[in-house]
């Protein structure tokens, strides 16, 4: 999923929405409502009928995604009019809702609707930036190589360590055995890592670096260098992550919240007739 | 010493191959440094662990430095006798002292027994590089999101509102027991109109039954006296009207705001084409105050003595006279230079709140007593000025005369010149010897005065100065106040609220000064209203909509059927 999907078919659905939303704003403005606009009105009501069957098409998409291949229309057509038609239902709900909110379950069907639609447009964002920063931070490298080359240099690092003292070579232990990549929601989407003890350990290393002499500089020397070129393999590695939580993490959002606003919408509908 | 070293290697398959060395040392060391005898190379190591010792033919092993990680025979020592079956323990490695073999003082073998983690190995496992290994799945949180909502807004207030309900008190039991409140709250669509906020929370008050309209017996319960907008058999086609539900123009849940409509357009929908649509009611088409609001037709009274009323335009050719039968001029009251008040001797200048006393909205009947009668004194005698006639009709004042004169001349009080010798001659002191004849002269005197002043009174100085008098006739000198009738309010559809005008003055909207008849109707043409008020819509004027000055439901037009045949 890429920008193209923004232009796919010559702005096809980009057109439909726009369509679909000019006639609802029209509608809106010409109508003389009874009080204020409300959904309670003939507009209201076929206002919230419009959002309605969006919402059902929109969430099909969840379904349909998995789906290859069955029906006429390819996964392209329905990203892009997902995408075009989940902006439009943000402005065509909110005409429903003729701007009267309050602590009640129809303004709570709103707000998950605005908070499935700004995760789904954070989403497309993600999708835009996140896939073209994640290749150039990999470069030549697929992901596995990549850990490979830091094992091999953290056990490279303890065959130069082997014969400096017991300090430099705890250090060097420690930064094989405890070093984390990730870990935490937050801390794979900050994508650095502060206390990183491989970080630390080439830090305090190089310090103690400066004491030694002969054979054991050199190896220090080594040493501090192997360590520098993993720690920042290290970073490169969180920032591949990063990019990767920052892919998912929304769709944690978009997903339980289309659950939710379907349930909270069935209420309000329910509630609307029950207490009509 | 000669040691025989054998090393020994687990294999995947489980086999163990050993690799003998043989040194010859005077101390056999131990740690990760490649100066030591034998090399332990992997983590957790330190450079030097310790080293075996030979001594008396016995053999030690003692830890270097601080060391740590080693057990011997489970022990952790600093130094202790080791022989065969010892178990040296070194970080991952076991060093065990086996039999002595020929050729050598000491054999042991050295195995890496526990496993250790490679860097990648321990770098995965250190790792969460994927947000699905640190949060639930997406289904868990749809799955907790779906119940929590339907628990919270549907399950519970269903329960609360039709399951749970006392059926012996017919009330919901739960919340009154166990809830703060309802749990039907969050259903609500809006807030409800100030006006019904006394109703609270209990949404069972309206809505009776689930998925049921709001019905109009549910306003008619509270609302029962709400008129017609038209008679509901005067015109055809006015059903929408005449049997509209209560709903379809008050819409609760709006905010806390009325929920009467005012919208001009509500109105200006039948008004703007209300002369083809009810012709014979002779309205005129109106679709906005100030751009299109007919002239006012004041309802007038044209015949006071028959009581008749006519609506006529302030813009017919001959303006409207009121005959009220009663004569009042505004300009000689309102004189610049005053008014004589009769009752104290001094001038006033009078101004419209001394007769027009406004209490609230409305204004105090002016009374003869209250509000003219201090300049307007109905003395009648100059010789007796402090005898004022009765404000009564004249068969009472006719009356009162008679009484007044006839007991002076009873009494001999006559001052009159002409008649005091014949009927006051008796004085003094032979009162009680009245003679007929004096009784007859006397009486005849009083009648002729009571007839003289009757005769004056009529006239345009006294009653006749206010009043229409009617001559019965004029042989019996029977006389008669005509009727009098003043209208209340001449724009009897409209509502005025004078309370919220008073910051303007009276004559800016009423022009009295030059007005010399009580005919005159002294009320401002629309054009003045439009001065300050405009339509709806108005931005330089205030915007004023059908309903500041009229009403809808108009009480003479009979009660709106809303109990009845109309069930929704």
């Amino acid at each position: 999923m890429h920008s193209s999907l923004l232009v796919f078919k010559n702005f096809l659905y980009l057109k439909i929405s726009t369509v679909l939303v000019s006639i609802c704003i029209i509608a809106y403005v010409i109508h003389e409502p009874l009080g204020k606009p409300n959904g309670g009105t003939w507009l209201g009501y076929t206002l919230g009928i419009i959002s309605l069957l969006l919402i059902i098409w929109l969430a099909w998409y969840g379904i349909r995604k998995r789906s290859y291949g069955s029906g006429k229309l390819v996964l392209e057509d329905w990203a892009s009019a997902h995408v075009y038609l989940g902006i439009a239902l943000l402005i065509i709900a909110t005409l429903h809702s003729g701007f009267q909110f309050g602590l009640n379950i129809h303004t709570l069907a709103y707000i998950f609707m605005i908070i499935v639609v700004s995760s789904g447009l954070f989403g497309l964002y993600a999708y835009m930036r996140y896939p073209k920063l994640r290749t150039i931070n990999r470069g030549e490298a697929s992901v596995g190589d990549v850990w490979e080359l830091v094992a091999s240099m953290s056990s490279e690092c303890l065959v130069i360590a082997q014969d400096l003292n017991d300090e430099v070579y705890s250090l060097v232990e420690e930064s094989d055995k405890k070093t984390i990549l990730g870990g935490s929601l937050l801390r794979q989407l900050s994508g650095v890592d502060k206390n990183c003890i491989s970080t630390r350990a080439l830090e305090k290393i190089s310090k103690l670096a400066e004491n030694f002499t002969g054979d054991e500089a050199d190896s220090a020397r080594k040493l501090v260098t192997v360590m520098a070129r993993k720690v920042e393999l290290l970073n490169r590695i969180r920032k591949d992550i990063k990019y990767k939580a920052w892919l998912d993490v929304w769709l944690y959002v978009h997903i339980p919240f289309t659950v939710a606003l379907i349930v909270a919408l069935v209420i309000h509908i329910l509630v609307v007739f029950l207490y009509w | 010493m000669r040691v025989l070293i054998r090393y020994l290697t687990k294999k995947r398959d489980g086999a163990i191959s050993s690799r003998d060395e043989e040194i010859n040392a005077e101390t056999i060391s131990f740690g990760r440094g490649s100066s030591n005898e034998v090399i332990l190379q992997s983590v957790g190591v330190l450079l030097i662990e310790g080293s075996i010792h030979h001594r008396n033919s016995e053999f030690f092993y003692e830890v270097d430095g601080a060391g740590g990680n080693t057990l011997i025979d489970g022990f952790s020592k600093r130094s202790s006798l080791i022989k065969s079956g010892s178990i040296i323990t070194i970080g991952p490695y076991d060093i065990k002292i086996l039999e002595t073999v020929k050729d050598f003082d000491l054999v042991i073998s050295v195995e890496l027994v526990r496993e250790v983690q490679t860097s990648l190995k321990s770098l995965k496992t250190n790792s969460r590089t994927r947000i699905d290994q640190v949060l639930f799945g997406k289904r868990s949180y749809s799955w907790a999101f779906a119940i929590i909502i339907l628990s919270v807004f549907l399950i519970w207030p269903v329960a609360d509102r039709y399951i749970l309900v006392d059926t012996n008190l017919g009330k919901k039991s739960l919340e009154k027991k166990h809830w703060p409140s309802n749990g039907d709250i969050a259903w609500t669509s809006g807030e409800i109109s100030g006006s019904h906020k006394f109703i609270g929370n209990d949404c069972s008050v309206c809505h009776e039954k689930p998925f049921q309209q709001v019905k109009n017996t549910v306003c008619s319960s509270c609302h029962s006296e709400v008129g017609q907008h038209v008679e509901p058999d005067g015109y055809q086609d006015m059903k929408n009207i005449t049997e509209a539900s209560c709903q379809s123009c008050h819409k609760e849940h709006q905010g806390n705001m009325s929920i009467v409509r005012s919208d001009q357009s509500f109105c200006a929908n039948c008004h703007t084409q209300i002369e083809k649509i009810a012709l014979s009611s002779n309205l005129k088409n109106v679709s906005d105050f100030e751009k299109n609001h007919p002239q006012f037709s004041p309802t007038v009274i044209t015949n006071a003595t028959k009581g008749t009323t006519e609506r006529i335009s302030l813009d017919r050719e001959v303006p409207p006279k009121e005959n009220s039968n009663l004569y009042f001029p505004h300009d000689t009251h309102m004189k610049g230079t005053g008014v004589f008040v009769a009752k104290t001797g001094e001038t006033k200048i009078l101004g419209c709140a001394d007769c027009h006393v406004q209490v609230g909205n409305n204004f105090m009947p002016i009374r003869m007593d209250e509000h003219c009668s201090d300049c307007h004194l109905l003395n009648f005698d100059a010789d007796q000025p402090a005898r004022l006639l009765p404000h009564a009709d004249f068969n009472t004042v006719k009356l009162s005369l008679r009484e007044f004169y006839s007991d002076l001349a009873l009494r001999g009080f006559i001052k009159e010149q002409k008649v005091e010798e014949s009927i006051n001659r008796r004085r003094p002191g032979n009162e009680s010897k009245v003679t007929e004849e004096q009784k007859y002269e006397a009486l005849e005197w009083a009648e002729m005065k009571a007839k003289r002043i009757i005769l004056r009174i009529t006239n345009r100085a006294a009653c006749g100065s206010c009043h229409n008098i009617l001559t019965i006739n004029e042989d019996t000198d029977d006389y008669k106040i005509a009727p009098v009738l003043v209208t209340d309010r001449w724009l009897p559809k409209g509502m005025f609220n004078h309370a919220k005008h008073t910051v303007s003055d009276c004559s800016s909207c009423h022009l009295v000064s030059n007005s010399s008849s009580s005919s005159d109707v002294l009320l401002p043409k629309v054009e003045t209203c439009q001065n300050c008020h405009g339509g709806e819509k108005a931005s330089q004027k205030v915007p004023s909509t059908c309903i500041s000055c009229h009403e809808f439901h108009l009480p003479h037009k009979g009660k709106m059927n809303i109990a009845g045949n109309i069930t929704n």
